[in-house]
């Protein structure tokens, strides 16, 4: 294993593309992106070595005595992960950096996406990783590190890896989950027709199976024809318990529709409804819901698409199973791409590839309104992840840069994103202290889980 | 006949070569590698097990002065690491030869120190995959075409 830690107290190196973007002004976004808005504040921003495309998505930690985000890398030699302590968000300190070992060997993306949980008073940060055939590790889905004894970084140590030899190609996005029947659940998306759901405290405790609990089937009959090509499975979840029902949800991203089952069992998922057949709607790429789970919020990942807004409620009525319209739509700019999101009911956190980071406010469904905006992409417009995967410094020409992910702390309302290049920012936005589902007479449920509690236990009649 | 047959092996076996590309840690060293199946009486060198083998020939260049104690090595292994073989020391300019009879393989130049082992332990120097480890399935994902995240 190679395993490095670093101390860095700043924010080293300055952003690859400034100069280049300065060279060719005509091409940058900003010529198409919106302009920043007064009420959000760069707090503070991070980056440290690799290829100039090297960063993926991003987690942060949500108890105040453990000030910690966590970078997925991608890309020679990089493919791995960085902690980042937040104890003071004007100086974001790098302190570890774990790199996969033999990277030189390694072919593929690498780290994608990376989640914590809390598991028997000891904190987990679970990293997903993409390797391909031609090289080592590409039936590896994850691996989950101990990180308990942060800030002592020598304590930090894998305690298991996740491998998928049936779906070689690893687990492109994760969701860890605090189910209602007390486990720790992950979420992942597979390179075959379904996902996979694992019980991390079987995982941590070396089951062979690495805890496997089933399969949730992706209901589709065929390849999604999407711009891209076709794609098949689940790309993306987001999972929440659904307290008017009782029952534990998971929100799924399936290429060609975005496919909701009922996870309370998850060794047997039922379909409980579909996002299907919507006008224009090409790549069902990341849902997320409202705290009642009566709204959702989909993203799409190619350009001209906006954000749409779905209402569950003919679904969650009875009335229909299928979802097949949007009640809303939102986009800042029509040029542009979205990628993730994170709900705070009433607002919506995106990061949006070389728009930066957006924030939304959807407390009317049918009229979203602008809040916030920050561009955190400098480079040319055209510059983004080479697909080829030839060039060392990982620059192409593709719509993928810019903001990749985006976190949000809900005791303090502290707004982290990842930048393909320009890496960690973390942002205030003006009003936004924190978040608490009451606040807003909504459940207290957000994709921020309740590791020692848990979701309000379901009444068993 | 079995001289006719080695002349005609001569004259009909082709060479296949493929580059060894450096790590990040070692931007000048380069080299490549000359495939060329393996001399057989029976046309086609197999295993016994049926595999083809192969003859290689490992040539490197530029790569920087290694300090005292420390030797740069050749390994052969399997995509997945699972099998690793060491092939022996390498200079600069100076041909390596071993066999390999495995479908796929990387070649791997590593910086060593210390008594010699049957794995690599240091940095890696100098990597290449042999024609067929290009060979991939699609398995329609996005890491494998140009396909978004």
């Amino acid at each position: 294993m190679l395993c490095t830690a670093k101390r860095v107290t700043v924010v080293t190196a300055l952003i690859v593309l400034t100069s280049a973007a300065a060279s060719n002004p005509a091409a940058a976004q900003g010529d198409h992106s919106p302009p920043n808005t007064s009420n959000v504040h760069v707090l503070g921003r991070l980056r440290s070595d690799g290829p100039s495309i090297s960063y993926t998505d991003i987690e942060i930690e949500q108890e105040p005595s453990r000030p910690y985000a966590y970078l997925s890398r991608v890309l020679r030699p990089t493919f791995g992960f960085d902690i980042v302590s937040l104890a003071n968000p004007a100086s974001p300190t790098l302190l570890y950096s774990w790199r996969i070992e033999n990277p030189e060997l390694h072919v593929g993306l690498g780290a994608m996406d990376a989640k914590y949980f809390k598991h028997q008073g000891r904190y987990y940060i679970i990293q997903s990783f993409q390797f391909a055939p031609g090289g080592p590790d590409a039936d590896l889905g994850a691996i989950v590190f101990d990180v308990t004894g942060l800030p002592d970084t020598s304590t930090v140590r894998p305690v298991a890896r996740i491998r998928a030899p049936d779906t070689p190609g690893g687990f492109h996005n994760i969701f860890a989950y605090k189910h209602s029947d007390g486990r720790a659940l992950l979420f992942t998306t597979t390179n075959g027709p379904h996902a996979n759901v694992y019980d991390l405290g079987k995982a941590v405790a070396g089951d062979s199976t690495y805890g496997f609990v089933g399969r949730v089937p992706w209901p589709s009959t065929a390849p999604d024809m999407t711009p891209y090509g076709p794609l098949e499975g689940y790309h993306d979840f987001y999972a929440a318990y659904d307290p008017n029902t009782g029952q534990d949800k998971l929100y799924g991203s399936g290429f060609n529709g975005y496919y909701i089952y009922d996870v309370t069992r998850p060794e047997a998922p039922q379909l409980a409804m579909s996002i299907v057949g919507v006008l224009g709607l090409q790549i069902a790429h990341t849902l997320t819901a409202s705290p009642d789970g009566r709204y959702a919020v989909g993203q799409t990942e190619y350009n001209y698409s906006p954000v749409r807004v779905y209402d569950l409620k003919p679904a969650l009525d009875g009335t229909t199973r299928t979802i097949s319209q949007e009640v809303g739509v939102w986009t800042e700019n029509w040029r542009g791409l979205s990628h993730n999101n994170e709900m705070r009911w009433p607002y919506v956190f995106v990061s949006a590839y070389k728009d930066g980071i957006q924030v939304f406010d959807i407390r009317d469904p049918k009229n979203p309104k602008t809040v916030a905006l920050f561009d955190t992409y400098t480079g040319p417009a055209d510059a983004g992840l080479d697909m080829t995967f030839t060039n060392p410094e990982g620059v192409g020409e593709s719509v993928f840069n810019g903001a990749f992910g985006i976190d949000v702390r809900n005791y303090d309302g502290l707004v982290v994103a990842s930048d393909m290049m320009t890496g960690l920012w973390v942002f205030r936005v003006d009003d936004f202290k924190g978040w608490n589902g009451k606040d807003w007479n909504m459940p207290n449920i957000s994709s921020v889980q309740h590791w020692d509690a848990g979701p309000k236990p379901r009444v068993v009649p | 006949m079995i001289r006719l047959a080695a002349l005609l092996w001569v004259g009909v076996a082709t060479t296949s070569t493929f580059p060894l590309v450096p790590a990040t840690a070692f931007p000048g060293a380069s080299g490549d590698v000359a495939l060329r199946p393996a001399w057989s009486p029976f046309d086609v060198a197999v295993t016994r097990d049926g595999f083809l083998v192969y003859d290689l020939t490992v040539t490197v260049s530029g790569l920087p002065r290694a300090e005292a104690g420390q030797t740069f090595v050749a390994w052969l292994a399997t995509p997945e690491l699972d099998r690793v073989r060491r092939l022996g020391l390498v200079h600069a300019e100076v041909p390596l030869t071993g066999r390999v009879d495995w479908n796929q393989f990387l070649v791997v130049v590593t910086l060593e120190s210390g008594e010699p082992s049957d794995r690599w332990t240091g940095a890696t120097v100098l990597m290449g995959r042999s024609p067929s480890a290009l060979i991939r399935p699609l398995w329609g994902h996005s890491i494998f075409r140009p396909t978004p995240f």
